[in-house]
């Protein structure tokens, strides 16, 4: 009876019980809608962490990335540089692997195609061999060649028999025997290269590198075998020749081939033990392998200055392959072992790679990039997660903001609720005691009548955030879905992008948790209040406590002013309570102002701020230089008014005359100047791969500088320009040398020299190049390259000026050589190896990669119309406007929750207020004030009391307050709120019956 | 003519759920320097008259005239702060404002100057007996006599020559009953206000000019 009577009694009072029924519900909705995103974001992210691995790959940018087989010792150093263990330590790495690459041989693997270092090596036996002579000459002079039928091969790529084969050897013996056997030992060549242009193969005798002594050429008695070193080096050519690259590392799927799917196995699995291995498609299908079979292997140990100059070595194993990879064919003979590695000679640019935790990838990387030694680049590889993630993580801070700031509301309804249904319920105890009610049934009659409001509403709510947790579900990953838009150019796509869909799987208990948590506390509360309602509502010996203003009569002021501050000055607790509250607000307005400010600023100086580069790539992002770039693409890419500069790089090799050796037998001259360094034409260093990562520093001497480098009035080494160009310098021309260079050939800073180079275009000749040594820098690769002005190779104005008005086709047709002309024609044909540029501004970065998207430039993983790939390197410019941006949205969420719960709480604060003064309403209405000194002169005492609670929030954050139209715009926000809240109620009382108002109680 | 004139006035409570006719049709005259009783049980009306004639409402049907003109023809707030002055049984003074204060407060609501209003009203304290020193003091302080003589005070400040009491002496005990009413019948007699008190006690409604008496609405006795 008592609890039915307590709930009937609570319920009844409606206004009052809707009211906060209606706060508890909307808040506990609130909290449980928030709960469930957390837990829904919280399970996506565990999901994308186990789904998706982060790499940092670390590569060594010199002068010979991107070779993979160059002994730089540049990059050795830099690797060598770098601390195992200081590495491992970095936060969110958590393991580190060493590039170890090796070659080995397995017994039965025939190696085809390219990457064979003997690949033209042959021994051979030869018969019928007949000289031929100059058709001039007739047989009086020197045979040109030879012609005879290959019977044998101990070696060859082909292992052709019974073929008619060119032979040059000047050494031949004059007694040939038509009928002998030879056995030589040499290289296939390209006999139209040697001016033999009979169509047969032609075989080059060429004598043994280690044995120089002995003749490569042997004649064969009857039923004899070769001589032991020709069988040794047929035995050699076919073994290295045959070998195949075997990568260890501790776990394979950090590698970069399988983190990017390159490769990935097409049967069986990975290998998990150190005797278990991998094999590439094409290694199975040349061996006929098949999952389960083992493998026989022996290592061979590499020559420190080169990677295919191998010994064999005694070190076999047996493995067993577990898995075949898909078959391509850069990986044509691998072999991957996950175990542990053992130090391996570094050849190429692969330094190694790091794994890192997922969450902390970002942040890893960015320490690794700090504590690499120069031109060491940090790629990160994500496999997209940190763009997958990044929804999640904005809605899982802001749900959880959403879920403290409903926490604090719904504690701060919870007791005002208390105190309303149960701390003022003298009347009701007064009667009940009277009755002679006993004490724990009155506080039973309270508990039960305050609990039910409150547990009903709290369970109400969480019911329907139940129910209306799918539909958020529903509308986060139709939102993401929507919003997941690749951000176009971005080098944050030069990784692999996984697709992982997000099951809903959301535990109930936090909600019925949060449920019960909430009708917990308002029990407390209620229980702490009954104390309250029970000493109001009986007598104690006739004591009583009445709370009397302080203050003597005053004259101040005048109308509703005059009456609002006398009411504000003596209001006591209560006053003080409303300045107190709006103090409170104001500072966590202000702070939570500021700091959205200050994301504001941070996000507009990262906008106007930051100088974004970008570069034209390779189609998968990856490389920048050896690319194939045509001049129009060049000046498309000048023509987008984003683009301010753009940096172009061509080269070629060159070599000093002195260096080139007198008599070339064992290697062609082609092939040794192929070999040479490179200068390189440019018109900033910036341009050049070798300055990409790391700023050029450069020792200029007098009268030179930087600046020489994008200098047009030099003239073009090639061709007819340089009788064209009549105005222009045609040398010495300025470059920049390396230091190693000048010590090695005797030059010094400042001091001219030449150089040759090989004429291109139509004219073959070499050009010998007068140069100035204008700039000096430290040579960290192998070999020395020097940088001159791009006039050097091309017209600046031809890349960088007006496009020709006629294509090259009417030179040749007309056979008109003008410069005109031939700017036309090196329009049409010559071709950049590199591409850099800067962006006027990176504050319209959507707007830019629009631009690029229209004119046909592609990104990696779309190929635009021009099939030209660029990146911008934004990585960091977008992870920090990406985290700005979370910020500002929450803040907005945060700012426009706040001024909810502000605006309720000034309603609230202000009802409770003025509605306990309704007797002054009363009386004042009963003199007959009008009502508008009625409502002025409870709005001004209620106005002053809040904007005294602002000004003291204020001032207590002078130190913290930073300025800006924002706060102020804030705090303006929150006052109109609350005193809308006051100006609310006053009205709604205002409105009141007079006669009823007059009977109310308090 | 009469300083307050009913005219068949009829007052009906209605809600969503009764409907209760508090007046049945009172016509009655009230003048000035008379001091008047009404009496009558709880629920005759008395109160609800006293309401109509502090122009609290307007009748539902009749006149309530108020030197002839009909209040439902006013500006009640304007009637209320210019033409009668009313006095609760439960005092009614503003609580944080000091005794001086809630005398002046009408004062100031007419557009007297503040000094001058506090002069007046320290003259109409004493004048209802009650010492300086309770001046500055706030209503809380006082006893329930003396918080009734503020009211009267407050009322006199009001300027008006109608004063309509709504049991005024209910709360207070015999001894201060009986000094409030000799300040009312004072103001009737010496001062000519037309004083209506609402009363259940018989003594005062023996002691009044004249004494009308309510049941169920209607008027018994004149």
């Amino acid at each position: 009876m008592i609890v039915r009577n307590g709930i009937r009694s609570n319920l009844r009072s409606k206004g009052r019980t809707a009211l906060f029924a209606g706060m508890i519900l909307v808040l506990t909705l609130g909290m449980i809608l928030a709960l469930g995103v957390r837990s829904y974001c919280d399970s996506a992210l565990a999901q994308f962490d186990k789904a998706y691995r982060s790499i940092a790959v670390l590569e060594y940018m010199g002068a010979e990335y991107p070779s993979i087989d160059e002994p730089d010792p540049a990059a050795r150093a830099a690797s060598a540089a770098i601390d195992d263990s200081a590495l491992s330590a970095v936060p969110g790495v958590t393991a580190w692997y060493r590039d170890c690459h090796t070659l080995s041989r397995v017994e039965g693997f025939q190696r085809r195609g390219i990457d064979m270092p003997y690949k033209d090596r042959g021994v051979i036996v030869v018969t019928h061999i007949v000289p031929v002579y100059p058709a001039q000459l007739g047989i009086m002079g020197q045979p040109d060649y030879y012609t005879g039928l290959l019977t044998r091969s101990l070696y060859s790529y082909t292992e052709k028999e019974n073929i008619l084969i060119t032979i040059l050897y000047d050494d031949l013996p004059e007694d040939l025997e038509k009928d002998g056997f030879y056995v030589l030992h040499g290289t296939f060549v390209e006999g139209d290269e040697e001016g033999i242009h009979n169509g047969l193969a032609c075989f080059k005798a060429l004598p043994f590198s280690d044995d120089p002594g002995t003749e490569p050429c042997y004649r064969l008695g009857e039923g004899e075998e070769p001589p032991e070193i020709f069988s040794r080096y047929a035995d050699h050519f076919r073994t290295i020749n045959n070998y195949v690259h075997t990568v260890v590392c501790g776990d394979l799927e950090d590698l970069w081939e399988f983190h990017q799917g390159v490769v990935y196995p097409r049967e069986g699995r990975m290998p998990e033990g150190p005797d278990e291995c991998i094999v590439s498609g094409g290694l199975a299908e040349s061996m006929d392998l098949s999952v389960g079979m083992t493998l026989e292997l022996t290592d061979f140990d590499s020559e420190e200055d080169d990677r295919y100059e191998i010994t064999l070595t005694d070190r076999h194993r047996t493995v067993t392959v577990t898995g075949i990879t898909n078959s391509y064919e850069d990986y044509y003979g691998y072999i991957w072992q996950q175990k542990e590695q053992t130090p391996a000679t570094l050849f190429g640019y692969r330094i190694g790679i790091a794994e890192l935790e997922n969450s902390q990838a970002v942040d890893a990387a960015a320490a690794l990039e700090e504590m690499m030694p120069a031109n060491v680049r940090v790629t990160l590889l994500d496999q997209g997660y940190t763009e997958a993630v990044e929804p999640f993580l904005s809605l899982q801070s802001t749900s959880t903001n959403v879920l403290l700031l409903c926490a604090a509301g719904t504690a701060a309804v919870l007791v005002l609720f208390a105190r309303l249904f149960v701390g003022r319920q003298n009347d009701t105890v007064r009667i009940l005691v009277s009755l002679g009610t006993p004490r724990r049934k009155i506080a039973l009659w309270l508990l039960s009548g305050a609990l039910v409001i409150a547990g009903g509403a709290a369970v109400l709510g969480g019911l329907l955030g139940i129910l209306g947790l799918p539909a958020v579900y529903a509308a986060i990953r139709s939102r993401i879905a929507a919003g997941s838009e690749i951000l176009r150019f971005s080098e944050t796509l030069v990784t692999t992008m996984k697709k992982v869909d997000v099951p809903v799987r959301t535990p109930l208990w936090p909600i019925l948790l949060t449920i019960g948590a909430i009708i917990l506390f308002a029990f407390l509360l209620c229980f702490l209040f009954l104390g309250v309602a029970y000493r109001g509502g009986t007598l104690r010996q006739g004591r009583s406590r009445v709370r009397v203003p302080s203050g003597r009569t005053s004259t101040f002021g005048s109308g509703a002013f005059r009456y609002a501050v006398l009411s504000l000055r003596r209001g006591g607790r209560r006053a003080l309570l409303v300045v107190a509250v709006c103090a409170v607000l104001t500072v966590m307005l202000i702070l939570l102002g500021g700091v959205y400010r200050g994301w504001e600023i941070q996000l507009q100086d990262a906008l106007s701020g930051t100088e974004l580069e970008g570069q034209v790539t390779s189609l998968d992002g990856r490389d920048f230089s050896g690319l194939i770039l045509p001049i129009h693409t060049i000046q498309e890419l000048l023509m987008q008014e984003d683009v301010s500069d753009v940096y172009v790089s061509i080269r070629d090799v060159y070599w000093m005359p002195e260096d080139l050796p007198g008599i070339v037998r064992e290697e062609r001259r082609n092939d040794w100047i192929d070999a040479q360094a490179e200068f390189v034409c440019t018109n900033d260093l910036k341009g050049t791969k070798e300055f990409y990562f790391t700023e050029p520093e450069i020792q200029w001497t007098e009268g030179w500088d930087a600046s020489c480098l994008s200098d047009d009035s030099y003239a073009t080494i090639y061709g007819p320009l340089l009788y064209l160009e009549k105005d222009k310098i045609a040398g010495p021309y300025p470059a920049v040398v390396s230091d190693a260079f000048l010590e090695s050939h005797g030059l010094t800073p400042g001091c001219g020299f030449s150089c040759m180079i090989r004429g291109g275009g139509v004219l073959q000749d070499e050009i010998s190049v007068p140069l100035i040594a204008a700039g000096v820098y430290h040579q960290t690769g192998s070999k020395a390259h020097m940088y001159l002005p791009l006039a050097a190779f091309v017209p600046p104005d031809v890349i960088f000026g007006e496009t020709p008005q006629e294509s090259s086709s009417y030179w040749f047709r007309n056979g008109r050589n003008t410069e005109e002309n031939y700017r036309a024609f090196i329009y049409d044909y010559y071709m950049m190896e590199t591409c850099r540029f800067t962006l006027v501004s990176a504050a319209h970065l959507e707007q830019t990669r629009d631009n690029l998207d229209r004119a046909g430039f592609g990104w990696p993983g779309h190929v635009g119309q021009r099939r030209t790939t660029l990146i911008l390197r934004d990585a960091s410019f977008v992870k920090l406007t990406e985290n700005l941006g979370r910020y500002l949205s929450m803040g907005r969420v945060m700012l426009g929750l706040i001024f909810g719960i502000v605006a309720l709480l000034g309603f609230i604060i202000s009802w409770l207020l003025v509605s306990g003064r309704k007797q002054e309403f009363a009386v004042m209405r009963g003199l007959g004030v009008k009502k508008g000194r009625l409502f002025l002169s409870f709005f001004w005492e209620q106005a002053l009391l809040c904007l005294a609670g602002c000004a003291i929030g204020c001032i207590a954050m002078t130190r913290f307050y930073a300025g800006g139209a924002l706060q102020w715009l804030v705090l303006g926000a929150f006052a109109v709120c609350y005193m809308a809240g006051c100006a609310l109620s006053v009205i709604l009382i205002g409105k009141m019956n007079l006669m009823e108002l007059l009977s109310a109680q308090e | 003519m009469s300083v307050f004139e009913l005219k068949d006035v009829r007052y009906v409570y209605q809600s969503k759920y009764q409907t209760v006719e508090a007046i049945r049709g009172i016509s009655c005259a009230f003048d000035a320097g008379i001091l008047y009783a009404v009496m009558g049980t709880s629920g005759s009306g008395k109160t609800t008259l006293l309401s109509l004639m502090a122009g609290m409402d307007i009748p539902t049907e009749g006149e309530v005239l108020c030197g002839g003109v009909s209040t439902s023809e006013m500006d009640l707030e304007r009637y209320r702060r210019e033409k009668i002055a009313m006095i609760y049984q439960d005092f009614r003074l503003l609580p944080l404002l000091t005794v001086a204060e809630n005398v002046m407060y009408p004062m100031e609501l007419r557009g007297m100057k503040t000094a001058e209003a506090k002069k007046k009203a320290l003259e109409l304290l004493e004048k209802v007996g009650l010492p300086d020193s309770a001046a500055d003091r706030f209503p809380a302080m006082l006893s329930g006599g003396e918080q009734q003589r503020v009211a009267i005070a407050r009322a006199l400040g009001m300027d008006t020559k109608v004063l309509l009491a709504d049991e005024p002496t209910g709360n207070l005990d015999t001894e201060n009953s009986e000094k409030i009413f000799r300040i009312l019948a004072d103001l009737a007699h010496s001062d000519g206000y037309c004083v209506v008190i609402v009363t259940h006690d018989p003594a005062l409604g023996e002691a009044a000019d004249r004494t009308l008496h309510l049941r169920d609405g209607r008027l018994l006795e004149n």
